[in-house]
């Protein structure tokens, strides 16, 4: 086990650096840092705070100790669209509505795709199968911004039910939750699907058959916990799909999480926070990948000897 | 074929229970899915010029924010409306399939090219080879590709360069990963020794022996990819980091009309629909070759 960890932490922070390296070089890949680090409207103050925050008048390998010293303090920079704010204070002032958003988004994914999972395998062969099979298809093949759209011009434009963007009240995060976790429906149905038919066929179910429990209790008591484990591991490993898929909710939705605030930045020409908010993620789903891996390794001893 | 008339004359399924069995059972007539997917993406990419009834950039803004045709105040002339600066729909989509389409090809042979060389190099010489190799995989793995477009954009500005770079750096870990299994499980084949002991090089062992058996799994991950290098360029697209206006991507088609939706739905609809019905016939045609192919793929 110990090995495992070892080996899954060394492989997490090189792959850490290599995120810290490319992000680096490119705010300096076309010569002139100041050219990407600031928009076209950046006052001197900016230029002058700016190069003084990297270090863009030493030297390439002094610049990235400078820089690497920054991140490690926390300081990712100040913002030039939002006059004042370092980036770190905007990150975390959005931080909540992403995670607020990512959350149900899960729930609602897992919601939906375990029962019609089950459902699906348990009618296997019968129309409600083949209907399944259809939905399992098209969630996989319509993108997500798209669906966002369509939501949007069926329950917030023509039928009116629920708002279209915002964060005001609990209605507004009903329709981009649903957005964001139906991608994710299609795969974890089918995988939930195939879990169930393998528990299905297995011998304490056929012996709670024997005994004559009733159908209903087979499913939900015996069969469920069994079958919902592939489903509930491949969650952990989409964890990382739900926060860059939130980038393209956001956006569509105008929900104001971290997601918009890097798409708002990049129109803005700001790239300081782009920067920022690409570690930030880059890190959050290079961490929660190492720590999903050591808790199914934990959980699973044969993962353990796996390279 | 004669599979649909035996269900079409059965009078014991119902006819509902027929539709879906016939949907569902779509990837068995990869024919259809051929044709849907000839008829979206392929003719107008290729006949653009000829086919599309407008210009897609310039349009005329006295017939901005026509509906479809057979809504009221629409015209046959715009079948499917028209957008805020009066510019086509129709046309627009078919000059779309245009800058999909060769997105999509560039960056499948761009990130496949890569993806094959180095995974037959981490699979034939194992050791360190092998371990820098799946590290690099490993490491680009752990960067989420919106993330990267958006990076790459900001520093370098949205345009094609960027989609295909973005692009071909997230298909060659698919490509390198899957390629060096195929490699270990062949390499310690009989034929491979005795090329290496009648004297073949090295590079010609590479091409002539193992490439050729690695061909099929190329062939149906590339197929398999088309939908995902689609729905990515799309998003990018969508986000503003990918192709730039005033070009007809569908991805910016659909945010131009996020914005619309309110009175002009059909501006963000249709090249969606276009976007899907193309990943559709797509992933049923990959699915189809996979199963003629090479069905060990069956979990990709």
């Amino acid at each position: 086990m110990q090995r495992y960890i070892v080996v899954r932490l060394s492989h997490a922070l090189l792959a850490l650096f290599a995120v810290s390296i490319i992000v680096f070089s490119l705010a300096r890949v076309s010569g002139n840092p100041m050219d990407v680090l600031l928009p076209d409207d950046a006052t001197e103050q900016d230029f002058i705070q700016t190069a003084e925050l990297w270090g863009l008048d030493k030297p390439l390998h002094i610049q990235y100790l400078v820089y690497l010293s920054n991140i490690f303090r926390g300081n990712f920079g100040v913002s030039i669209k939002w006059p004042g704010q370092s980036t770190r204070d905007l990150i975390m002032a959005r931080l909540p509505a992403t995670l607020q958003l990512s959350a149900l988004s899960l729930i609602v994914a897992a919601g939906i795709a375990l029962p019609l999972g089950m459902l699906v395998a348990v009618k296997k062969d019968t129309s409600v199968d083949y209907a399944g099979k259809v939905v399992a298809l098209l969630g996989q093949s319509a993108p997500s911004f798209w669906v966002g759209v369509v939501l949007i011009w069926i329950f917030a434009v023509t039928l009116g039910w629920l708002p279209a963007s915002g964060r005001d009240g609990i209605a507004n995060i009903i329709l981009p939750a649903f957005a964001l976790g139906w991608f994710q429906v299609a795969a974890v149905m089918r995988l939930t699907r195939s879990s169930m038919l393998e528990v299905l066929d297995s011998e304490y179910v056929k012996l709670a058959r024997i005994k004559g429990i009733p159908e209903w209790k087979v499913i939900w008591k015996h069969c469920l916990r069994n079958a919902a484990i592939a489903p509930l591991t491949y969650f952990g490993f989409i964890l990382g799909g739900f926060l860059t898929g939130s980038v393209v909710i956001e956006t569509v939705f105008a929900w104001p999480g971290v997601g918009l605030l890097a798409i708002n930045a990049l129109r803005a020409r700001d790239f300081q926070v782009v920067q920022s908010v690409v570690l930030f993620f880059a890190v959050v789903y290079i961490l929660s990948n190492l720590f999903v891996d050591i808790l199914y390794a934990y959980l699973d001893p044969r993962i353990r000897y796996t390279t | 074929m004669a599979n649909i008339a035996n269900y079409w004359l059965s009078p014991a399924i119902s006819a509902r229970s027929r539709c879906l069995r016939m949907v569902a059972q779509a990837r068995q007539y990869p024919l259809l899915s051929l044709l849907v997917f000839l008829f979206v993406l392929v003719t107008p990419a290729i006949f653009a010029d000829f086919i599309a009834p407008h210009d897609p950039i310039r349009g005329n803004i006295l017939e901005r924010l026509m509906p479809p045709a057979w809504l009221d105040g629409g015209s046959w002339n715009h079948p499917l409306g028209t957008d805020k600066l009066g510019r086509d729909v129709l046309s627009r989509i078919i000059f779309g399939a245009r800058i999909s389409l060769t997105i999509a090809v560039i960056s499948i042979i761009c990130g496949g090219i890569v993806g094959t060389t180095l995974g037959l190099i981490a699979g034939y010489f194992g050791g360190l080879w092998d371990h820098i190799i799946m590290r690099s995989v490993d490491i680009k793995i752990s960067i989420p590709s919106i993330l990267l477009a958006l990076i790459l954009s900001a520093a370098m500005g949205p345009s094609y360069i960027t989609v295909i770079i973005v692009v071909a750096l997230t298909l060659w870990t698919r490509y390198a990963r899957l390629v060096r299994g195929e490699v270990l499980a062949l390499r310690n084949q009989d034929f491979i020794s005795r090329a290496q002991v009648s004297g073949c090089s090295t590079a010609r062992i590479l091409s002539h022996h193992l490439l050729p058996n690695v061909v099929n799994t190329i062939i149906v991950l590339a197929t398999l990819e088309v939908g995902v290098v689609i729905i990515l360029e799309a998003s990018l697209s969508f986000l503003g980091a990918g192709i730039p206006p005033p070009n007809p991507a569908w991805g910016l088609m659909v945010a131009d009309g996020r914005a619309l939706v309110i009175n002009a739905w059909w501006v963000s609809f249709f090249p969606g629909l276009a976007i899907l019905l193309t990943v559709l016939s797509m992933n049923l045609l990959g699915d189809w070759l996979r199963d003629k192919l090479d069905p060990k793929l069956r979990n990709l």
